[in-house]
């Protein structure tokens, strides 16, 4: 017989997917999905929508393509950014105040398990959240293409009849409209929004270990999100620019600002993918490796002040 | 609360110290970001301002694309109202927001060359000379937005071709040399063969290029498709004439024009082109020879009557005798 007591295991991947289907369920009981219909309500009317006027044949098409997935998109992003900081930030306090926490953690959950579970609770909330949400823009999307492509290919069918075009204006005016419908980079641009919303996630989850309300987590990781918007900037000033006549305090806290935060401008890339760029594989792989360490970062800083944490 | 601040100075720490580590990485990603297009400026000071603090904190947060989109609904309005400076100005914040965006680029090109330069053609309660002014204003301001929008996008030949479509067209000012310039790169990235066409054009017009214009005539012939363009055929023919080749380099007026019918339709059409600027070497002894002998008549010949008088009132009588006339 056993003189010693099963021993928790450090870290148990069971254990963290049978909390983030808790979470998942939680809050999807929280009917957080009535987002979609507001997103199914604005694809509908979008996709109705004509452009006031015209310039020349040459960009229209493209352009009816372009503001229909910039809105839609946009709306994917915020409720990927707000579900993140608000979804994350309500967790803790919410299982203090219902006393969820204390059952759990009395049981043998360590609490990287916990926090790990939660976190990935959200990330699955989100993560399908915005997969319905790209489903119904990929198929808006593509009927939308098809039509622009049928009228842009009759007109170029005319345009060679009457001998103003050839063959190959026609396959590159095909390409271009194609380039603006559903691609390979827009669903690189989709996980993007996914990747970012993941840090912010990540970051609400450090900032709720220290705090017990909401709201503060909330305010703080929101200022953060802005923040890193312009970091970039704060760090290009930085590298180009000595720091001879500068005041001592600015010095230190521009820098302080530059290197404490996270970056988000990289992930404007996806700005750039409505308006029909291609996202490289590699430009992609770059974003996700810098979302992991962010995420790493900041995860595992959560898990060493929750680890003192007083409950 | 001692534990609480402990933590919270190695969080910091911790932040600081990766933040530190990823700066090299952090400028390299967003530097290759850049240089790959894929990456827009940080917004100006101005732009900034303009955006207001919504809009600001709105295009701040990643969505500088929605912004763009609302602001160019914004433009609509200014335009239906005939609000051209603020239109202009609407149009700048959106290029600050999206300056890759082809489309925002020749829409507000579009309507203040267009627009805004007919609008005050005309506009009531203006004075003549206070709406020349304005005019001009407004067409170097449509021809600013684009030559900022080839600066940014260097590599967008339908951008090149629209600024040398605005700089081309006989019923506002015209610069040639501009135009032929942007008609080239557009060409140079493209190969589009419509825009070789009027590269050509727009060299042909310039006096001092001539012998460029003979170089460029002979490439864009190269192209077969190229060769059955009325213009290109009749500039061919009148660069042909200045550059004087030897014989067996010069092509007769059948092999140009596929018949002497189709070379006086031609020529008598394209006699009308000098007026905005194109050569018409050894056109009028070509006309008058092709007259005689398709026996045209002296009150319908081309040459008799000012060429608007004649493209009016004479041109289809003109085209019927000659077609014709055996």
């Amino acid at each position: 017989m056993n003189q010693h007591p099963a021993r928790t295991p450090f870290f148990s991947p069971r254990r963290v997917m049978i909390l983030a289907g808790n979470t998942f369920t939680q809050l999807v009981r929280m009917k957080i999905f009535y987002f979609l219909l507001i997103f199914i309500v604005i694809a509908i009317v979008l996709n109705f929508f004509r452009l006031p006027h015209t310039v020349g044949p040459e960009s229209v098409g493209a352009e009816e393509l372009r503001s229909l997935k910039s809105p839609l998109i946009g709306v994917m992003k915020l409720f990927a950014v707000i579900l993140g900081i608000a979804a994350t930030a309500l967790l803790i306090p919410r299982d203090l105040e219902d006393r969820t926490l204390y059952t759990i953690l009395a049981k043998p959950v360590p609490r990287l398990d916990y926090l790990l579970g939660k976190f990935l609770g959200v990330l699955a909330l989100i993560l399908v959240g915005l997969a319905a949400m790209a489903i119904l823009l990929n198929v808006v999307l593509h009927f939308r293409t098809q039509e622009i492509l049928a009228e842009r290919m009759a007109l170029a069918d005319g345009m060679i009849e009457r001998g103003y075009w050839t063959e190959a204006d026609r396959q590159g005016e095909r390409l271009e409209v194609l380039r603006h419908g559903p691609t390979w980079s827009l669903q690189g641009a989709l996980l993007a929004v996914f990747l970012e919303a993941a840090v912010i996630a990540a970051a609400a989850l450090l900032i709720s270990t220290f705090s017990s309300s909401t709201l503060f987590t909330v305010v703080i990781t929101t200022l953060v999100y802005f923040i890193g918007h312009f970091v970039a900037d704060g760090r290009e000033f930085w590298l180009r620019t000595s720091s001879l006549g500068e005041d001592l305090t600015v010095h230190l806290a521009s820098r302080a600002l530059v290197v404490m935060f996270p970056d988000f401008r990289p992930f404007g890339v996806v700005d750039e993918a409505i308006a029909g760029q291609a996202l490289p594989p590699s430009v992609l792989g770059a974003l996700a490796l810098s979302s992991f360490f962010y995420v790493g970062i900041y995860v595992v800083l959560s898990w060493f002040v929750f680890s003192d944490k007083e409950i | 609360m001692i534990t609480t601040f402990r933590n919270l100075a190695v969080v910091f720490a911790v932040l600081a110290a990766s933040g530190l580590a990823r700066l090299p990485l952090d400028e390299r990603l967003t530097g290759g970001l850049r240089r790959r297009g894929l990456l827009q400026e940080p917004l100006s000071i101005e732009t900034r301002e303009d955006l207001g603090q919504t809009g600001l904190a709105i295009a701040l947060g990643g969505l500088r694309s929605l912004i763009a989109s609302l602001l160019n609904l914004r433009a609509h309005v200014h335009w239906e109202n005939q609000e051209w400076f603020e239109l202009e100005q609407t149009y700048r914040t959106i290029h600050a927001l999206q300056p890759r965006t082809r489309y925002y680029w020749e829409v507000a090109a579009w309507h203040l060359i267009s627009n805004a330069y007919r609008d005050y053609h005309d506009k009531p309660g203006v004075p003549p000379g206070r709406r020349r002014e304005l005019q001009k204003r407004f067409f170097e301001k449509g021809i600013g937005f684009l030559e900022e929008g080839v600066r940014k996008n260097p590599d967008d030949w339908r951008l090149w071709a629209t600024l040398g479509f605005s700089h081309s067209q006989p019923w506002r000012p015209r610069n040639d040399a501009a135009a032929a310039e942007a008609y080239r790169r557009a060409y140079q990235l493209s190969g589009n063969l419509q825009t070789q066409r009027h590269y050509l054009y727009a060299l042909s017009r310039i006096p001092d290029n001539r012998a460029a214009a003979w170089e460029t005539a002979q490439a864009v012939w190269a192209a077969p498709h190229n060769r059955k363009f009325p213009t290109v055929r009749s500039t061919y023919y009148a660069l042909q004439q200045w550059a004087d080749p030897p014989p067996s380099r010069t092509l007769g007026i059948e092999e140009i024009f596929g018949s002497r019918r189709n070379a006086l339709l031609n020529l008598a059409d394209s006699w009308h082109l000098k007026e905005q600027g194109f050569p018409v070497y050894g056109f009028r002894e070509t006309i008058e020879e092709l007259c005689r002998e398709f026996d045209v008549p002296e009150e319908i010949h081309p040459l008799r009557h000012p060429p608007r008088q004649w493209m009016g009132r004479h041109r289809g009588a003109f085209r019927d005798w000659v077609r014709r006339n055996r």
